[in-house]
């Protein structure tokens, strides 16, 4: 009985300091104001774990109507250059002077679809979040706005440079230039599970590979001459100019110059089957 | 918990001071100023950088041990005169690049570039 009261006492006691302590520093103005100073560290995974758990709570019984649609990626498209671009830029294009110094830093949407269901992304645009900055997109605009941006963040999933460059002389001459897909791409990511990434693996030893470029599970004397592949399966962007997905990556295996003409990484003659089994092995690089 | 986030905001609160100019982090070095400036311009919302957290930080090459790079974009040296450059102008290195040119002067590319050799 004692016992039970000292530790109500204690608690009490300690709620009423902390009470007290909040409030002299919110008093002296002493919280951190600044949109240019970081969140600290315990902040930042505050932040992002009320968001996760807040976006997969309220979307959750949104159903998306089919979004591979080349009309709804089109449209989407002329709206995300319109209302998103600003903060969230556009491949190889900055977001816009106004949004330069927001606290948090709105994020690029290449994984957006990694990340997120589409009945997320639909609730994210639609509401906006809170603190963040982000507005809700879904004022004076119809549900089928909403999920025309959200079917072209899709897409920006696998889109290019290129492709995007392209997409925007659509938009402006009103007719497509000849070869631009609008759909999504087929990835290949069914494909590559009839490959061994084991067998990758001794081709990415034997060509030599570990020399120039950190990977892990392959041990060699590294000069740094390319960009580390360690999570490779996370990055975005292969040379800065393709997206990274199965598909693109053989090819860039076996035609790097088709991709990026100035490229310092050698064509090494790999074949198909070959490029097959490396992705395999990369693909498999995951936290 | 609740007094570790108490204190932690504490924490937090003590790096403020009161200011007597518009100058950001008066008095800092080159390596200070480029930090700030790598987390204002979002360079790690698409870099993996040391000592700067942001989400989600794997759209382009991971900078971590950015001295040791031989080469920049995969196109020229690794050198503090090519890294401002490349900063101030990703598409004059590399045309097609998806690194966007985030606008910055010189003094801002120079700081930056002080910090991401000194990690
Ligand atoms: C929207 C995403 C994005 C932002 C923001 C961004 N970068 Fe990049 N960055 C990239 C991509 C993609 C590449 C690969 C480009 C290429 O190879 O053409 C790249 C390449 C680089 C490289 C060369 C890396 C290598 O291994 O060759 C450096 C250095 C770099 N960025 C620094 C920065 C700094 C510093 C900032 C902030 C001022 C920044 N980046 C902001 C996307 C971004």
């Amino acid at each position: 009985m004692k016992a039970r009261f000292a530790a109500i006492l204690s608690l009490l006691g300690a709620g009423f300091i902390a009470g007290i302590g909040t409030t002299i520093f919110l008093e002296l103005g002493l919280y951190d104001l600044s949109a240019l100073s970081p969140h600290n560290e315990l902040e930042r995974q505050l932040i992002m774990f009320l968001k996760n758990n807040a976006i997969e709570y309220q979307s959750g019984d949104i159903k998306a109507p089919a979004l591979n649609d080349r009309e709804r990626i089109k449209k989407g498209f002329a709206l995300y250059e319109v209302q998103c671009k600003v903060c969230h830029g556009a491949p190889g294009e900055p977001r816009g002077r106004v949004s330069t110094g927001l606290n948090p830093n709105p994020p690029p949407l290449f994984k957006a679809d990694d990340h997120w269901s589409s009945g997320e992304l639909g609730w994210i645009i639609q509401n906006g979040l809170k603190m963040a900055g982000m507005p809700g997109v879904g004022i004076g605009q119809t549900d089928d706005d909403i999920w025309n941006i959200v079917s072209y963040v899709k897409r920006m999933n696998t889109l290019s440079v290129a492709e995007y460059k392209a997409m925007k002389k659509a938009l402006k001459d009103g007719v497509d230039p000849p070869g631009l897909e609008w759909e999504f791409p087929e990835e290949g990511w069914k494909k590559l599970k009839n490959y061994s990434a084991s067998e990758g693996k001794v081709l990415l030893k034997k060509l030599g590979c570990a020399s120039c470029h950190s990977i892990p599970g392959i041990k060699a004397q590294n000069t740094h001459a390319g960009p580390s592949l360690k999570e490779w399966k996370n990055r975005h962007f292969i040379a800065g100019q393709v997206a990274n997905y199965p598909k693109s990556l053989v090819k860039w295996l076996m035609h790097p110059e088709k991709i990026d003409p100035t490229t310092l990484m050698p064509n090494l003659d790999v074949t198909e089957e070959q490029a097959w089994k490396m992705s395999a092995y990369l693909m498999s690089l995951e936290e | 918990m609740l007094v570790k986030i108490i204190v932690i905001f504490f924490m937090a609160g003590c790096q403020v001071k009161q200011v007597d100019t518009l100058e950001v982090l008066p008095g800092a070095t080159s390596i200070e100023r480029g930090k700030r400036l790598t987390f204002s311009y979002g360079c790690a919302v698409c870099h993996e950088i040391s000592g700067i957290n942001d989400y989600p930080g794997n759209i382009g090459p991971s900078l971590v041990n950015w001295g040791k790079q031989k080469y920049i974009a995969g196109a020229v040296p690794n050198r503090m005169p090519e890294l401002i450059l490349w900063l101030k102008n990703p598409q004059a290195i590399q045309k097609n690049s998806a690194m966007p040119n985030l606008n910055m002067t010189e003094e801002e590319a120079s700081d930056i570039a002080t910090y991401l050799y000194s990690q």
